[in-house]
């Protein structure tokens, strides 16, 4: 029953089959090296002899498996918050290039913005203003709402707003970064220079986006706790 | 179909119809290879059974079993068995299905309340076994050497057989949902693993010696010295009051534990020592005193180390050897022992950017195998990323490679922010910053650790490309996930290099983590580097599809000893210590003549 080694040489480097390596006897000259032994003791002896043996006839190709997991479990992600935000000042953005931006009414409050109907845009000229809310994405792929001081009727617009917006004009297409400059008085923008990918946007469309950002901020009443405050009720 | 039947049908699809259990008794010294005393062997099919005793295995002149491809040999960790294979000169079998193999990956990760040893794998499938107080008295008597009286003879073939009975009830509760081709492909590595063993690693044994005899000297005047600067150890104590009190006076944030007690285990000194590089001697004093036993490092009657290199024992399928019987175990400096027989060299072949290789070409992330492929990851992840201007170089730029590096080093290892301030020594702002641009720079690469993570979370595992399995428990670390398939793919390539090297007649001494430590006669070293560096490749190009990791190599000719620079400080004042030391015997000596 002792059988020697009995497969097929394949040209595949799985099952390859190399004329094994064999230790030449040849004489050896001492090498000189600069770090040499501590002790002039005898050092190891030579490894024992073996036979390399016969390999497995496997194909590895064919065995290997898929390490690529996207897919193989169904995950998405779901978009459940975005805010109503300027960019952060150390974060490069893009907005979207085609998806128009939405024309709403805005009143902020404590920093937070909410969304009026026009209705009750009617009520507060003086705290209601109009903005355009531009879909805007991150370099870690977050997305959010850039509201935009959409210009008077007459075309009057300060810095703030025209830089702004000029801002927003030249991240339709490349990935840059607002910083506002107080002495200058406008924001400034800086365009990444290099090859850097594109945004992956999300399928939503602008209204679902909207619908998430608004959730829980859209004043449609004039009894809303907001507008109280603003008339002193509470 | 009946199980049996199944069985062989599964076999069969393999063009397998022998399927023999096999176990040999042996005599295993420290340090050197085993030696055989008997053999049971049973075909599983026929129920053919052979039992030989150790004259009768030397006369054999070969396995007295089938191990073509038609067979399979079924053994339970089998690097012993083909370690008396080798020992009687005997042939490797073709095709092996370890048991221990598949049992650790059937069970990577769950609790094994027995262990893993043939008995844990007995219990854990409710089978019936021969008492532990029993096994281990059989041990004690093949350990015991010869002559054994017949009874004894007897005894132990019994013994031996016990285990081979053993076998044959687990096959048939491996078998089922036993994945066949590749369970064959960890059984390859099995014989790659007893052909290591038998080499060991050649070291000095006189120096050896000296260390032996010394150490309990040494370990105290080693105390005085390196305490010197430090002032924290009170006898052979090390205090930790004093210790908080030395990183307060040179300006040092310690990491604390929840209960507010500095972090003084192995790990947080290495990482300290790489920030505060003042700390490094402390650091390689603690691991030398407390990992080092110097009477248990396993060196055979030639000066080789050898020990059981413990394959498939981590979680990520690594080798996990004894830290004290393994020269390449912790305490850094003692790697200086090594030095190749005289004639003859050693060479250290590691992948370059082994884990970075493997992440970027499993992502499949255009930018990062781009990265890889420059030749220096971290430099290019700087430039990628926008940190180091195109045409920067190591020299021009090596702060910001160092600090992208460390970067690309905390993503594999799941780092967050915090860890990596300390890392890097700087603000959470910039340790945040830093790994943003990773995410940024590499979102494919993003995409496919979230997905494997995704992956592991909703199935409860997580494989490599030849099905090493891990099992999600409850509590699992998501870090720990996310850097499986870079560990765990790594160690398949390893597995496969030292394949391909050993069957390719190459001489490899051990695997070390991410190397393969080969010894040639001087003269033929090169031309076995660049074997090993071809063997690595095509293990890198088969786990990665196609894609190719690097490699280099560090050649040590006899005289000269291996060194890791971590350790050197610290084998340099072992040596003026020892030397120190047998002066003063010497004038002792001088004086009482």
């Amino acid at each position: 029953m002792k059988s020697e080694k009995a497969h097929h040489a394949n040209e595949d480097i799985n099952n390859e089959q190399e004329t094994p390596m064999k230790e030449r006897t040849t004489a050896t000259t001492q090498p000189t090296s600069p770090t040499t032994s501590t002790s002039p003791t005898p050092a190891a002896a030579p490894p024992p002899p073996i036979t390399p043996p016969a390999e497995a006839n496997l194909d590895l190709d064919r065995i290997r498996l898929p390490q690529l997991f996207t897919g193989q479990v169904l995950v998405r992600k779901l978009i459940t918050t975005i805010s109503i935000q300027k960019p952060k000042r150390n974060d490069y953005i893009q907005v979207h290039p085609t998806i128009e931006p939405m024309p709403v009414w805005t009143l902020v409050d404590e920093q937070e913005t909410f969304v009026v109907t026009g209705e009750i845009a009617v009520n507060f000229p003086n705290d209601v203003i109009a903005k355009e809310l531009v879909l805007t994405i991150t370099r870690l792929g977050n997305i959010f709402l850039w509201p935009l001081r959409i210009p008077e009727e007459d075309g009057r617009i300060n810095n703030w707003h025209a830089s702004a917006r000029e801002a927003r004009s030249r991240a339709k297409n490349a990935w840059v970064r607002v910083v506002s400059n107080m002495a200058l008085g406008a924001y400034e923008v800086y365009e990444a220079a290099g090859v850097i990918p594109d945004p992956v946007w999300p399928t939503l469309s602008m209204d679902e986006i909207v619908r998430i950002a608004v959730k829980g901020r859209v004043i449609d009443s004039l009894d809303h706790p907001v507008l109280r405050k603003l008339r002193g009720e509470i | 179909m009946s199980l049996m039947a199944g069985i062989r049908a599964d076999f069969m699809a393999l063009g397998i119809s022998k399927v023999w259990m096999a176990d040999f008794e042996f005599r295993s010294k420290a340090g050197e290879p085993p030696e055989p005393i008997c053999l049971v062997a049973t075909e599983w099919n026929s129920g053919t059974t052979i039992r030989l005793w150790e004259d009768e295995l030397w006369r054999e002149g070969g396995p007295p079993y089938d191990i073509d491809a038609g067979s399979v040999m079924v053994p339970y960790y089998g690097s012993a068995e083909f370690g008396c294979h080798l020992a009687l000169g005997w042939p490797l079998p073709v095709n092996v299905l370890d048991l221990f193999a598949e049992f650790r990956t059937r069970t990577n990760g769950l609790p094994t309340p027995n262990g893993a040893s043939l008995l844990g794998a007995l219990a854990y499938f409710g089978l019936p076994a021969i008492g532990s107080e029993r096994k281990e008295a059989m041990r004690a008597l093949a350990l015991r050497g010869g002559p054994w009286t017949d009874e004894e003879r007897a005894a132990l073939l019994a013994y031996c057989e016990t285990d081979v009975i053993a076998l044959a009830q687990l096959l048939p509760h491996m078998m089922e949902g036993l994945d066949l081709p590749r369970a064959l492909h960890r059984g390859r590595y099995m014989k790659a693993v007893a052909r290591m063993e038998r080499t060991g690693v050649p070291v000095n044994m006189g120096d050896l010696k000296r260390l032996r005899s010394r150490w309990g000297a040494i370990g105290e005047r080693l105390i005085q010295e390196v305490d010197q600067g430090f002032g924290v150890f009170e006898g052979r104590t090390f205090k930790r009051e004093h210790w908080r009190q030395w990183t307060r006076v040179h300006g040092i944030a310690w990491p604390e534990l929840a209960s507010g007690a500095q972090a003084l285990d192995a790990d947080t000194f290495r990482d300290m020592a790489r920030i505060h590089p003042e700390v490094g001697e402390m650091k390689e004093l603690r691991a030398s005193l407390s990992q080092m036993r110097l009477a248990d490092l396993a060196v055979g009657s030639d000066g080789r180390n050898r020990t059981m290199l413990s394959a498939f024992r981590s979680k990520t399928g690594r080798n996990q050897p004894s830290t004290t019987e393994f020269i390449f175990g912790p305490a850094v400096f003692l790697r200086g022992l090594i030095q190749a027989p005289t004639g003859r060299a050693l060479a250290y072949v590691d992948w370059c950017q082994q884990e970075f290789g493997i992440a970027a070409a499993l992502s499949g992330d255009p930018a990062m195998m781009a990265a890889y492929n420059s030749g220096d990851p971290y430099l290019a992840f700087a430039t990628q990323a926008g940190a180091a201007p195109i045409g920067a170089t190591k020299e021009t730029h090596a702060l910001v490679r160092e600090l992208f590096k460390t970067c690309a080093l905390a993503v594999q290892y799941g780092m967050g922010y915090e860890t990596l301030a300390v890392r890097i020594g700087q603000s959470v702002a910039h340790a945040r910053h830093l790994l943003d641009l990773h995410r940024q720079t590499y979102p494919r690469f993003w995409e496919w650790s979230d997905s494997a993570l995704d992956f592991a979370m909703l199935t409860g595992a997580l494989h490599t490309v030849f099905g090493w399995e891990i099992h999600v428990a409850d509590g699992a670390n998501p870090r720990s996930l996310r850097n499986y398939s870079m560990q765990a793919n790594g160690a398949e390539m390893l597995r496969l290099a030292c394949c391909f090297a050993t069957e390719r007649g190459i001489t490899v001494c051990a695997p070390v983590h991410d190397a393969l430590l080969v010894e040639a006669p001087i003269e033929q070293i090169g031309e076995v580097v660049a074997a090993t560096q071809k063997a690595m490749a095509d293990a890198s190009r088969v786990v990665l599809g196609g894609f190719e990791l690097r490699s280099e190599a560090k050649i040590f000719a006899h005289p000269e000893r291996f060194t890791d620079p971590r350790g050197k400080g610290m084998w340099a004042k072992v040596w003026q210590v020892i030397e120190e030391l047998e002066r003063a015997e010497e004038a002792a000596k001088t004086r009482v003549c």
